[in-house]
């Protein structure tokens, strides 16, 4: 990855990555994670695809897309850590496969969706601003649709009540009704002027010609700004919680919030990195072979890490009358690994699984995207090789010194109503 | 073994193909650059395949629904008692397996020791251990695996509006069956449909990555076996009337809003090879132009908030059953659903459908097509299973350019037969 710094606070950065058939530019805006934002965010990445100076309606950007090999604007915000981003993308085929020139035209159309929205009286279509209200209000209540991701979200909600990280991703519905053109704008405005801006350009391009490109052809409205990423501190235990909520499915669902007091800057953090991958981030992990091929407790059982803030989640799918049996095994295999009770091949495994995970990061342009902004984000980039010799160094006692610091926090448990007796 | 190539210069892909002595068909796929491999090992052989005799059978034999899916969990059993993931966990790939309707496929992605994995892989696949106490287990686990669908909208409203469909073909049945039918599968079962579909000659090995084809055989002579192959199957279909089974069907489950399927029953005579190919890709470039998203019609419903970005068309026609499906989300549904009918009945007996329309759809799907080749899973996925149907998968950009606007009008004529078409909701319990 190259760095162009534009401005203050404005960087073009380059991945040259020839083996790819399509390109990816992304426009990434980070700011702090809050309340008051979110929602807004939520609201202003379907606004801002609805229509530009240029291309009025969805049909027309929708239409240009096409014309232009199936190129695809996007938005989406994403969490790192406690700093927000908001990033607004455009995929596109590499010209060398196409019978014609189609660089120019790209960034032409990502620059009316960034700079050009449509408005009206000094503030967004108010006819695009209330439908898309309804369309986030439609899609945060879907959330509940699919039960593994909601128990998972609701987990979270709980361990992190009263924090900025509780704050929700996607936003609240009771916050929808006072957002309105104007202060949307206003709000965009604010994002465009001062957040810390940060546009990927990845794929096969001539270096100095696109950087030059996306100075005067998408940049040239910008300028420079103070500002840079919130950093973030890891979550600390306080009470314990244990909630359960009764709902009419087939299958409950088991979610085990556990706060690791080890943060992504730690030198531990290696160690609890292939702690997780033994215990159930991998196919292989005690939870897999335990719970799920041993006592057939479970289709899925698994764990994971969110690194910057320093806890686990273990997540299933059992039968209502099987939580205490899941609960308990869960638990010994969490101490089995506490009182070393690991394999040597267990350790070797999980380093080669998280090795091929992480390689396989390279062959994708989001892939390679992402892993270097979250580390730019989260203040630690640190290399695909770099990472691997580090697990590589850990040793049994330091796997099993990271498992004694993991503390139970929140159990969700989203409890099935009893179906019929089954034949 | 004797490998020849393939190629499509202007999209700068190529495979190569080779018969194994065994009766198994290979295909690689060479991708320099990339640091990942990908192998995908698969049988024509899926849910719908409950019907059949095999060479060495007197008579057609009919097995319980499920079994197929049933298998491909069985398979990463091991005779010493450990599971294929664990051989895995030695090399550090990823691996995994699927069912679907026409299909069974093993499959690893890993970023080194490709042969060693091949090994693995090979040679879980062609060794099978069913017992009744390892039946058994397995029951438990995709009885599991059974519920957490049933707790899926989107899966729910897709397998009601196949139900709403089909009298007959078993498309319809749930690819994981029911806990009922599960319940009397048994490890005999499992080694006659074993024995049946894992024959070489019904398989597809596909590799890809930077590989060296030369290496291949020593690996295949080792585990694929010529004394294994049974030949083609003979998979017995029952017929399938050509009218719907219900207009509209209709389940609650707990959602926020109801969600919906509109589908359209293939009803023209089955088609295999690049026939089948054209057929589903002029299907999809109508669709997309009927309802994708610079269509009149998407804008005016999402406009009127009758529907939003999940609104989506998909097309799957294969050479025993198709169908098209136009779903989405909606609180109004049914009236999505008669939006839907009256359009295509004015499209029908209107010009709404311009030959630079067509252009642009066709610029759409070769970046498309483009995008699917920057993903060693994507490329393998997709192309085991064109070949299983007797595609050339690099013929895509090719049929593409013959299109006219003659064959999509044909296509919208027959296949979007309105007084066949259902409506599966789900609806907020």
């Amino acid at each position: 990855m190259k760095t162009y710094n534009i401005e203050k606070g404005v960087d073009v950065r380059v991945i040259k990555a020839e083996k790819f058939k399509t390109n990816l530019i992304t426009m990434y805006m980070a700011f702090d994670v809050s309340r008051e934002n979110i929602t807004k965010a939520a609201v202003l990445s379907q606004v801002l695809t609805r229509g530009t100076e240029k291309y009025k309606t969805l049909t027309e950007i929708s239409k240009r897309e096409e014309e232009l090999y199936g190129a695809t604007v996007r938005c989406e915000i994403k969490r790192k850590g406690e700093t927000q981003v908001f990033g607004i993308s455009i995929g596109f085929p590499s010209e060398k496969f196409l019978d014609e020139n189609i660089n120019k035209d790209i960034l032409e159309l990502l620059y009316e969706v960034v700079f050009c929205p449509l408005t009206e009286n000094g503030g967004f279509v108010s006819e695009y601003v209330n439908q898309e209200k309804e369309n986030v209000k439609n899609y945060i209540a879907s959330i509940i649709n699919d039960k593994r991701t909601y128990a998972k979200i609701k987990c979270l909600e709980h361990m992190f009540s009263g924090e900025i990280y509780g704050v929700s991703e996607y936003g609240y519905i009771e916050d929808l009704p006072s957002i309105n053109e104007k202060n949307l704008y206003e709000f965009y405005k604010e994002m465009i002027n001062n957040s810390k801006i940060d546009v990927f350009v990845s794929g096969n391009f001539d270096e100095e010609e696109i950087v030059a490109d996306i100075k005067t052809d998408l940049l040239s409205k910008v300028g420079a700004r103070n500002a840079d990423y919130k950093k973030c501190e890891i979550s600390k235990k306080t009470e314990e919680k244990n909630i359960v909520e009764e709902m009419d499915v087939s299958q409950s669902k088991l979610c085990l919030g556990l706060k690791t007091n080890i943060s992504m800057f730690d030198d531990e953090y290696y160690a609890l990195k292939l702690c997780n991958s033994i215990l159930g981030g991998s196919p292989f992990s005690k939870l897999f072979n335990n719970v799920r091929e041993k006592l057939s407790l479970a289709y899925y059982v698994s764990s994971s890490l969110i690194g910057s803030k320093g806890v686990m989640l273990i997540s299933s799918g059992i039968e209502t009358k099987n939580y205490e049996m899941a609960y308990n095994e869960i638990f010994v295999q969490l101490e089995n690994i506490k009182n070393g009770v690991i394999d040597d091949f267990e350790i070797t495994s999980a380093v080669k699984y998280i090795r091929t995970g992480l390689n396989s990061v390279k062959d994708s342009l989001k892939g390679i995207e992402d892993y270097m902004y979250s580390g730019l984000v989260l203040g630690k980039l640190e290399t695909v090789d770099e990472l691997l010799s580090r697990l590589e160094r850990v040793t049994k006692e330091e796997i099993i010194n990271a498992a004694k610091k993991i503390e139970l926090d929140t159990v969700y448990f989203l409890k099935g109503v009893e179906c019929a007796e089954e034949v | 073994m004797k490998f020849t190539a393939v190629e499509n210069t202007k999209i700068g892909e190529k495979y190569l193909y080779g018969k194994h002595k065994s009766g198994l068909d290979v295909y690689i796929i060479p991708k320099k650059g990339f640091s990942k491999y990908y192998a995908i090992y698969g049988t024509r052989y899926g849910s719908i395949n409950q019907t059949f005799k095999s060479k060495d059978m007197e008579e057609f034999i009919t097995v319980p629904d499920g079994v197929a899916h049933f298998l491909e969990h069985k398979l990463f059993e091991e005779p010493d008692g450990t599971n294929a993931f664990d051989k895995f966990a030695g090399t550090g790939a990823s691996s995994n397996a699927f069912t679907s309707f026409d299909i069974t496929a093993y499959l690893f992605t890993c970023t080194d020791k490709f042969y060693e994995n091949l090994d693995i892989l090979l040679s879980f696949v062609n060794s099978p251990y069913f017992t009744d106490e390892n039946v058994s287990k397995e029951q438990g686990i995709i009885g599991q695996e059974i519920k957490m669908y049933e707790d899926e909208p989107s899966w729910r409203v897709f397998f009601n509006m196949l139900g709403a469909m089909y009298h007959n073909n078993p498309v319809k049945i749930d690819i994981a069956g029911t806990v009922e039918s599960i319940s009397k599968i048994t490890p005999e079962v499992l080694y006659t449909c074993y024995k049946t579909f894992y024959n070489p000659s019904n398989m597809v090995l596909t590799l890809v990555g930077d590989i060296d084809e030369k290496r291949i055989e020593e690996y295949l002579d080792k585990y694929v076996k010529e004394e294994n192959n049974l030949g083609e199957v003979d998979k017995r279909y029952e017929a399938e009337p050509r009218e719907r089974v219900k207009e509209i069907v209709e389940q609650s489950l707990s959602v926020s809003q109801p969600l919906f399927s509109i589908g359209f029953k293939e009803t023209e005579p089955m088609a295999t090879g690049r026939e089948l190919y054209k057929r589903e890709i002029v299907t999809s470039i109508l669709a997309e132009l009927l309802f994708g998203s610079s269509s009149e019609f998407y804008m005016s419903l999402y406009s009127e908030g009758l529907i939003d970005s999940s609104f989506s068309s998909e097309c799957e026609l294969k050479p025993h059953y198709g169908f098209s499906a136009v779903s989405g989300e909606s609180s109004k549904p049914r009236e999505v659903y008669s939006r839907v009918l009256k359009y295509i009945d004015e499209v029908k007996n209107s010009d709404l459908i311009k030959e630079e329309d067509v252009l642009r759809i066709k610029k759409l799907f070769i970046g498309r097509n483009l995008r699917k080749y920057n993903n060693v899973e994507n490329i393998g996925n997709d192309v085991i299973s064109r070949f299983m149907c007797g595609i050339n998968p690099l013929e895509y950009s090719d049929i593409i350019s013959e299109i006219t606007l003659d064959d999509i009008k044909e296509r919208l004529s027959k296949h979007f037969d309105t007084s066949n078409s259902v409506l599966s909701i789900v609806n907020p319990a």
